[in-house]
C-alpha cells in the first residue's frame, strides 16, 4: 500500500522546521505561563510541553500525507479512551486514581490539541491567520494583567509575539506557495526568512521608538516609575497619582514588596474611646474591600457587585464645603446592629488625593470642611465623616497588648462576646456562598487541609480564628518563629507554584497582604464569611493630643474582616509584628485643633467677577446658615466682598483672577457680622438674604473644578478612542473612494478623450484625439479591434454595425499620420465633422444598461491602452 | 449564459483580484480580536486598558506599515510592467525546454522580458491554454543564474503536471506581481501564442527482439580525409552530372582540385525496422471521451516506450505514423517520432489494412480498439518475423480491490487519480465491448505465427 504525500518532502520538512518547531516553543512558553496561574497543571510544564509538541509534530507530519481527517482522528480518540479506561483500572486508591486520571486528562487534552493544531498547520490555509490573532489576543490579555509595569517589560513581552504572529502568516504562505523544484531550497528559505527578519525588525524598531513615550507614560502612571527610584520595592498598596497625591491601589498583588516610605498621607481625629474611659480606641481606616479572588492573575480584587455592598465611597472633592452627603442604606447592608455606636472623625489630607475617602467602617456620612489658614500649606483639604462602628473593634495591635491590662481585658471581652456566635444558618445563602468561596484545585485543597489541621481543637468560630492567628505566631521545633514579616518576600523562584501556597508552606515570609490573603482562604475554608479590607493602620504614638492620629505611607495596610451575624464585619489582623519595623521619622506634629465654624455658607455659580473692586456676584442655589441647610427653590443673587477672602482649588490657593464667570463655587464666611442676625421664621431663607450685610463679607471661596475635569475626561476619551475609529473610518472612506475611482476610471478617461477630440484646434491633433476617443468608446463597449487591421475594423465591424463613417475618417487619419501631403478641403471636413455624429450614432444603438455595465470593466480599459494603437 | 459559464467567468475574474484571500482573513481576524478586546476592557483609568490600547495601536501601525511596504513593493514593478507592456516591450514566450530533463517531468520553459521582480517578492504565472483551461499559479524556477542584479529578464522552468499526453496551445499568460508577504497580487495578462507538447514518460521495459524486414539504401558520410594528393579511395573527380553539394571544398581550398566524395552505401539485407502503431478506433466513440483520453495516454506511453527501447537496441528503426500531424522541425528522427506519438489521436480514417505494410512492417502496435476483421486480414498473410504488440486497454486503470477500498476510507485519493475513472469504467457498457474485443484479439494472436507481446503485466498501467 503506497500512501502518497500531499506535499513534497521539501515542503513537509520546511513546514515542520519553520512553523511547527516555533509553534512548539510558543506552546511551551504559554504552558509555562499558565502553570504559574493554574495549580491544576501541577507545574509540570516541561512534560506538558512535550505532550503538546509531540501531538503537534505527529499531527502535522501525519496529515502531510493524504490521510483523511475524520477516519483517522476518531480512532485516535478511541485509543485515548481505551488508555483512559486502563489508567482508571490500574490505580485503585481513591486519591491516586483521581490524581492519575486528572493527569491523563491533561496530557491527553494537550496531545489532542497539539494533534489538531498540527492538522490545521498541514491542511487549513486560514489557520495561521486565526492562530496569530489568537496568540496576540492571549498575550495582550496576559501582559495587560501584569502588576509589574515597566516600559521595557511590556515591550519585551509583547514585541516577540507580535513578530511571531506575522512570522507564521509569512512563513505559512511562503511554504505553501513555494515551488518544489527550487534547486537551492534551503538557501531560498534562508534568504526569505532573513528578509522577513530584516523588514519586520526595522518596522518594529521604528514603531517602538515612536511609541516609546506612550510606554513610558504607562510606566510612569501605573508602574513603579518614579517611586521605583526612591524605594527598592516596586509593589505598594498605595499609588501615586499624576498630581503627586496618593491613592489606594485598586489591585492587591501578591508579589514583590510594599512601599515603605515615610511621607505623611493624612492625619485624623477620631472620637472613639473605650467605654467608661478617656482612653482613645483607634480604629483602622478602611478604604476598600477585597472580596473576589481572580485565579488567573492570583490577585484579590475589588468587586463592585459583592453582595450586601456596605462600602460608602463619596468623592469629597465633589461635595461643596460644609454640605453633606449621607447614605444610610449602607448601614442596612452592613448587617451589624449589636455593640455598635456612631462615632465621627475628621480627616485632614496631606498627600492623600482630594478625591479619596477613608474612614473606619461603616461610614455613612461625609462633609468636607474648611482647613484653617495656618494649616493650609500642610493640609490641602479636609472632611468630617460619621460611622457606625463596632465596639469590639480596635486597632491596637491584637497580638501585643504589651501588658496593658485594660487592653487584655478588652480583648478577652471581645472574644467572649463573639463566642456567642456559633452558626450562620440564618444568613442568606448567596451571601454565604460568595464570602466563603474558594477556587477548586489542589493548591486550595492543601489550604483546606491546613485549616482543618490548625483548628482541630477549636469549637467556636472565634476560637478557630484565634487558632489561625496563633498558627502565624507559632514557633517551629527549633524555637524559631514559623512565620516572618518581610517587606520584600520576592517572587517565588518556581514560576509554577501558586504564590499563596508558596507563602504558607515554603517561604513563610510576607507582609500584610500575604497574611490577610492567607487568612482569608484559611477562614473561608472553614466556612467563615471573610473578606480583606485595605486602608490604613492606625497607630497611637503620642498622648499629647488624644484622639489624633498621624498616618504615614508605610501604614497602608491589609487585614481580614469576618462577618458575625448581628455584629457585622469585625476586624481581625493576623499580620505578625515586624522585626524590621521602624518608627515614624519625626514625632507627630500639632494638629489643627481650633476648628472654625462657618456661619454662612453658600453654594452656586459665579455670575460676575470684578477683580479691581474685589467683588464677586454669585447666584446661590444652596445655603447653610448657622448649621442649617437650605435648598433654594429659586437662585438668589448675592453680592460678595472678597477683599479678605482666600480663593482655593483642590490643588491649593489661587488668585482672584482664576475665578471665572460660570465657575461653581462655595463661599464661606466666619464673620462675626453673621452671628447676631436673628430670624423670625427659621425656614425663610429670603429673610436671611434681606438681613445680611451687602456686600456680604466672605472669608473663603472654594472653586469646585468641574470644567477642567470634564475637559480632561473628554481629552482622554479622545485620546483613547478617537484615533483608532477615526483611522478605521478614514481608511474605509479612502477604500470606497479608491474602488469608486477604479470603476469610474474608464468613464473619466473617455470623457477626457472626448473633450480632447472636441476641443483640439490643430487638424492633426483633432484627427488623433477623435480617433482615440472613437476607438476607445468602441473598445469599451466590447467592440475591440483585436487582431484586425484598422481599416478592416472600421469598415467590417463598426461601420456595418452602427452605420457610421469611421472608415472614411480612418483613411484621412492615416493620411495625416503617415503621408506628407496636405489634406484636401473635403478631407478636412471629414475630420471636423466626424466625432460628434459618430458618438451619437453609437450611443443610440447601444442601450444605456449595456453601456453602463461595460464601462465598469476596468480591464477593457487596460486592454485598450496595452495594445498597439495602429 | 448557463451557470457553468458564469462560474467560469467569475473564476476568471477572480484571477485578477489584486489581493490574496489571506490578507482579508488576517484583517478580519485582527479586527474581530481587537474589537472584542476593546469592548471587554473599556474600564478607563486602569493600567490594563492603557496597556491594551497601546498594544492595539502598536499592532495596528505595525500591520499597516507592513501592508504599505508590501503594497508598494508589488505596485511599483506592476506599474512599470504595464508601461513596458503598453510599449510592446514585454514579451512572454513559452516552449518545451531543449534539454531532456532527468526527472521525467513535464516541463515548460517560460521567458518574460522587460519585467522587474518585486523586492523580496515573487513573479507568478498562470497560463491559459486550449480555450478556457487555466494552469495553477506557479513560480518559474530560475533555470540560469542571473548575470546581473538589475536584469529585467525572467527565464524559468515549471514542472507542469498536465494530465494528458498531447499538444497544448497556450493563448496567454497572466503575470502576477506579489509582495514578500503575498498579501497583494497585481495581475497583467500578456498574449503568448505558443504551443508545446507533453510526451509519454519513460518506464522500464524488457528487451524486445525484432527482425528487421525492410532493406533501404543508406548513404553514409565518409569521415576519413584523403591523405595523399591524387588518392581516389572514396573520392573521384567532379563530373558534370555530379551533385555540387558533394564537392569537398576543403580539398579545393588546398589544391584547386574539384573532388567529390563517393557515397558509401549501406545495403545490408533487411536492415530496417519499420515500426507501425495503429490509432484506429473501431469500438469507442465520443460519448466515452474521458475513457478515450485515458486509453490514448496509456497506448501512447506503451508505443513510445517500445519504440524508444527498439531505438536503443537498433539504429535503424523508423516510425510510420498512421495520421498526419503538424510538421515538427527537428534533426533527430527520435524527437520527431516522439512528437508524432505524443500528438496522435484516435482516428477512424486510416484503418489497419490500409496502414500496415505487411512486406516491410516489423513491429505492429495495436490496441483493444482495433477492428478484429482488419486484424485478421493483416495476420492472415503476414510472415513470421512480425512482432505484434497488443495493448489491452481494459488494463488502463489501476485495479481497485478490497484493500484499496479500505485504503480509500483512510486516505484521500489524489484529485485526478484513475480510481474514479476506473469505477465509472467498470459500470460503463464500453467495458464489455472492449473485453469481448480483447478476448477475440488475444485468441487470434495466439493462433497466428507472429511474435506476440501482450502488455498487460501492469508495467504500463500508470496513466
Amino acid at each position: 500500500m503506497k500512501i502518497s504525500k500531499k506535499y513534497s518532502i521539501k515542503k513537509i520538512v520546511a513546514r515542520l522546521a519553520l512553523l511547527v518547531i516555533p509553534a512548539m516553543a510558543i506552546g511551551a512558553y504559554l504552558l509555562w505561563h499558565l502553570n504559574a496561574y493554574y495549580s491544576v497543571l501541577e507545574s509540570q510544564w516541561i512534560t506538558e510541553s512535550l505532550f503538546l509538541a509531540t501531538g503537534l509534530f505527529a499531527g502535522c507530519l501525519f496529515y502531510s500525507f493524504r490521510f483523511r481527517f475524520i477516519t483517522t482522528f476518531l480512532p485516535l480518540l478511541l485509543l485515548l479512551f481505551i488508555v483512559n479506561k486502563i489508567v482508571n483500572n490500574l490505580y485503585t486508591g481513591e486519591f491516586t486514581a483521581f490524581y492519575a486520571t486528572t493527569k491523563f486528562y491533561i496530557f491527553a487534552f494537550l496531545f489532542v490539541t497539539g494533534w489538531l493544531a498540527g492538522w490545521a498547520f498541514a491542511r487549513l490555509r486560514w489557520f495561521p491567520a486565526v492562530l496569530s490573532a489568537l496568540l496576540m489576543l492571549l498575550q495582550i490579555i496576559v501582559v495587560s494583567n501584569t502588576t509589574d509595569i515597566t516600559a521595557q517589560k511590556l515591550i519585551l513581552a509583547f514585541a516577540p509575539v507580535l513578530v511571531f504572529a506575522f512570522y507564521i502568516i509569512y512563513t505559512a504562505e511562503l511554504v505553501l506557495n513555494m515551488n518544489d523544484d527550487e534547486p537551492k531550497f534551503t538557501w531560498f528559505l534562508t534568504k526569505k526568512i532573513i528578509a522577513f527578519a530584516a523588514i519586520a525588525g526595522i518596522i518594529l524598531l521604528l514603531i517602538l521608538s515612536f511609541y516609546k513615550k506612550e510606554f513610558q507614560a504607562i510606566e510612569k502612571q501605573y508602574g513603579g516609575g518614579k517611586s521605583e527610584q526612591q524605594v527598592p520595592n516596586k509593589e505598594s498598596l498605595t499609588k501615586e497619582n499624576k498630581d503627586g497625591s496618593v491613592s489606594n491601589k485598586k489591585e492587591m498583588g501578591l508579589s514583590g514588596g510594599r512601599s515603605s516610605t515615610k511621607r505623611l498621607v493624612f492625619i485624623a481625629k477620631l472620637d472613639n474611646y473605650f467605654p467608661n474611659s478617656d482612653m482613645p480606641n483607634p480604629l483602622y481606616y478602611t478604604y476598600d474591600y477585597y472580596t473576589k479572588f481572580d485565579t488567573s492573575t492570583q490577585t484579590l480584587e475589588v468587586d463592585s457587585l459583592m453582595p450586601s455592598n456596605d462600602l460608602f465611597q463619596p468623592d469629597p472633592s465633589k461635595i461643596p464645603v460644609y454640605f453633606t452627603k449621607t447614605d444610610s442604606s449602607v448601614l442596612v447592608k452592613a448587617k451589624g446592629f449589636l455593640k455598635r455606636k456612631v462615632v465621627s472623625t475628621e480627616v485632614y489630607k496631606a498627600l492623600l488625593s482630594p478625591k479619596e475617602f477613608l474612614a473606619p467602617e461603616t461610614a455613612f456620612f461625609c462633609q468636607p470642611i474648611a482647613v484653617e489658614k495656618d494649616y493650609r500649606q500642610q493640609f490641602k483639604s479636609a472632611y468630617r465623616a460619621k460611622m457606625l462602628v463596632s465596639e469590639l473593634n480596635s486597632a491596637y495591635f491584637v497580638y501585643n497588648p504589651a501588658g496593658n491590662k485594660e487592653l487584655e481585658a478588652f480583648q478577652k471581652q471581645r472574644f467572649d462576646e463573639l463566642r456567642k456566635v456559633s452558626t450562620w444558618n440564618n444568613e442568606d445563602a448567596a451571601f454565604m456562598s460568595y464570602y466563603t468561596f474558594i477556587p477548586k484545585g489542589d493548591d486550595f485543597d492543601s489550604i483546606r487541609v491546613l485549616a482543618n489541621e490548625i483548628t482541630k481543637n477549636a469549637l467556636a468560630p472565634i476560637d478557630k480564628i484565634i487558632a489561625v492567628r496563633n498558627y502565624f505566631l507559632s514557633r517551629d521545633e527549633t524555637g524559631q518563629p514559623l512565620f516572618k514579616y518581610t517587606e520584600n518576600p520576592g517572587v517565588p523562584g518556581l514560576p509554577s507554584a501558586s504564590k499563596l501556597n508558596y507563602f504558607l508552606f515554603e517561604n513563610r515570609k510576607g507582609y500584610c497582604a500575604y497574611y490577610a490573603g492567607a487568612t482569608l482562604f484559611l477562614l473561608r475554608a472553614l466556612g467563615l464569611p471573610t473578606r480583606v479590607a485595605t486602608g490604613f493602620l492606625t497607630m497611637d504614638r503620642s498622648t499629647k493630643n488624644k484622639g489624633w492620629y498621624w498616618f504615614y505611607e508605610d501604614q497602608a495596610h491589609a487585614w481580614t474582616q469576618v462577618f458575625f451575624p448581628g455584629y457585622g464585619w469585625i476586624d481581625f489582623d493576623t499580620t505578625i509584628p515586624s522585626t524590621e519595623q521602624q518608627q515614624a521619622p519625626a514625632p507627630d506634629g500639632t494638629p489643627p485643633i481650633t476648628v472654625q465654624t462657618a456661619l454662612f455658607v453658600t453654594h452656586g455659580k459665579v455670575t460676575e467677577v470684578d477683580t479691581s473692586k474685589k467683588r464677586v456676584d454669585m447666584s446661590v442655589s444652596q445655603m447653610i446658615y448657622h448649621d442649617k441647610t437650605f435648598d433654594l427653590k429659586k437662585p438668589v443673587l448675592l453680592d460678595m466682598d472678597v477683599s479678605l477672602a482666600t480663593i482655593s482649588k483642590d490643588s491649593g490657593e489661587v488668585s482672584l483672577g482664576e475665578l471665572k464667570k460660570g465657575n461653581e463655587i462655595t463661599a464661606l464666611s466666619f464673620s462675626e457680622q453673621f452671628k447676631d442676625i436673628a430670624m423670625k421664621d427659621s425656614n425663610n431663607y429670603e429673610e436671611i438674604f434681606q438681613k445680611i450685610p451687602k456686600p456680604a463679607p466672605i472669608d473663603e471661596i472654594k472653586i469646585i473644578d468641574t470644567t477642567q475635569e470634564k475637559q480632561q475626561v473628554k481629552k482622554e476619551i479622545k485620546k483613547n478612542t478617537l484615533p483608532f475609529s477615526q483611522i478605521l473610518r478614514f481608511g474605509i472612506i479612502i477604500l470606497v473612494l479608491v474602488i469608486l475611482l477604479i470603476f469610474s476610471l474608464p468613464w473619466i478617461i473617455f470623457k477626457w478623450l472626448s473633450y480632447k477630440a472636441r476641443s483640439a484646434a490643430a487638424l492633426s491633433q483633432k484627427a488623433y484625439w477623435s480617433y482615440m476617443a472613437a476607438t476607445y468608446y468602441c473598445n469599451q463597449l466590447g467592440r475591440s479591434r483585436g487582431d484586425m487591421s484598422p481599416a478592416l475594423f472600421a469598415r467590417g465591424k463598426i461601420d456595418t454595425e452602427f452605420k457610421t463613417n469611421l472608415f472614411a475618417f480612418m483613411q484621412v487619419y492615416l493620411k495625416t499620420k503617415y503621408a506628407k501631403e496636405s489634406l484636401t478641403n473635403s478631407e478636412q471636413a471629414i475630420i471636423q465633422n466626424f466625432y460628434t455624429p459618430f458618438y451619437k450614432a453609437v450611443k443610440e444603438k447601444v442601450p444605456f444598461k449595456e453601456r453602463f455595465s461595460k464601462f465598469l470593466n476596468f480591464y477593457r480599459t487596460i486592454n485598450f491602452f496595452s495594445k498597439p494603437k495602429i | 449564459m448557463n451557470i457553468a459559464v458564469i462560474r467560469q467567468k467569475i473564476r476568471h475574474l477572480g484571477f485578477f483580484i489584486p489581493f490574496r484571500i489571506h490578507l482579508l482573513l488576517i484583517a478580519v481576524a485582527l479586527v474581530l480580536a481587537f474589537g472584542w478586546l476593546r469592548q471587554n476592557n473599556a474600564i478607563p483609568e486602569t493600567s490594563r486598558t492603557a496597556i491594551i490600547n497601546v498594544f492595539i495601536s502598536v499592532t495596528f501601525w505595525f500591520a499597516l506599515t507592513i501592508l504599505v511596504v508590501s503594497l508598494l513593493s508589488a505596485l511599483v514593478p506592476w506599474i512599470f510592467f504595464l508601461y513596458s507592456k503598453k510599449n510592446n516591450r514585454s514579451v512572454l514566450s513559452i516552449k518545451t525546454p531543449d534539454k531532456e530533463n532527468k526527472t521525467n517531468q513535464q516541463q515548460v520553459q517560460v521567458d518574460i522580458s522587460k519585467i522587474v521582480k518585486p523586492v523580496f517578492g515573487y513573479i507568478r504565472l498562470r497560463l491559459l491554454y486550449d480555450g478556457n483551461n487555466v494552469s495553477p499559479k506557479f513560480t518559474p524556477v530560475d533555470s540560469q543564474p542571473k548575470k546581473d542584479f538589475f536584469s529585467m529578464h525572467i527565464k524559468g522552468l515549471y514542472n507542469w503536471p498536465l494530465k494528458n499526453i498531447k499538444e497544448y496551445d497556450i493563448n496567454s499568460g497572466i503575470i502576477y506581481f506579489e509582495d514578500f508577504f503575498q498579501f497583494f497580487s497585481f495581475s497583467a495578462a500578456l498574449p503568448a501564442n505558443s504551443n508545446f507538447f507533453t510526451h509519454p514518460q519513460l518506464t522500464q521495459t524488457g528487451a524486445i527482439i525484432v527482425q528487421p524486414k525492410k532493406t533501404e539504401d543508406t548513404n553514409m558520410r565518409i569521415e576519413e580525409m584523403r591523405k595523399v594528393e591524387g588518392e581516389f579511395l572514396n573520392y573521384k573527380n567532379f563530373e558534370n552530372n555530379d551533385d555540387v553539394r558533394r564537392i569537398v571544398w576543403k580539398i579545393y581550398a588546398k589544391n584547386k582540385e574539384l573532388v567529390v566524395r563517393i557515397p558509401e552505401t549501406n545495403d545490408r539485407y533487411a536492415s530496417h525496422i519499420y515500426f507501425y502503431a495503429s490509432f484506429y478506433n473501431a469500438i469507442s466513440n465520443d460519448v466515452y471521451a474521458e475513457f478515450n483520453e485515458a486509453f490514448l495516454d496509456n497506448f501512447k506511453t506503451i508505443v513510445w516506450n517500445v519504440y524508444e527501447q527498439l531505438c536503443r537496441q537498433n539504429e535503424l528503426v523508423q516510425y510510420i505514423p498512421d495520421q498526419e500531424t503538424k510538421t515538427f522541425y527537428a534533426d533527430d528522427a527520435i524527437q520527431k517520432a516522439k512528437y508524432i506519438v505524443s500528438t496522435s489521436t484516435w482516428q477512424k480514417q486510416n484503418d489497419l489494412t490500409g496502414y500496415f505494410n505487411k512486406q516491410y512492417g516489423s513491429v505492429l502496435c495495436i490496441s483493444s480498439l482495433t477492428d478484429v476483421k482488419q486484424l485478421e486480414a493483416v495476420l492472415e498473410k503476414s510472415e513470421r518475423g512480425l512482432t505484434v504488440i497488443f495493448v489491452p486497454l481494459s488494463k488502463s486503470f489501476t485495479n481497485v480491490n478490497v484493500i484499496d477500498w479500505l485504503q480509500w476510507l483512510f486516505i484521500k485519493p489524489e484529485k485526478k487519480s484513475s480510481e474514479k475513472l476506473h469505477l465509472a469504467f467498470n459500470l460503463s457498457p464500453l467495458r464489455r465491448k472492449i473485453l469481448a474485443n480483447e478476448k477475440i484479439i488475444k485468441e487470434m494472436l495466439n493462433k497466428s505465427d507472429c511474435e506476440v507481446l501482450i502488455m498487460d503485466n501492469g508495467l504500463f498501467d500508470k496513466v
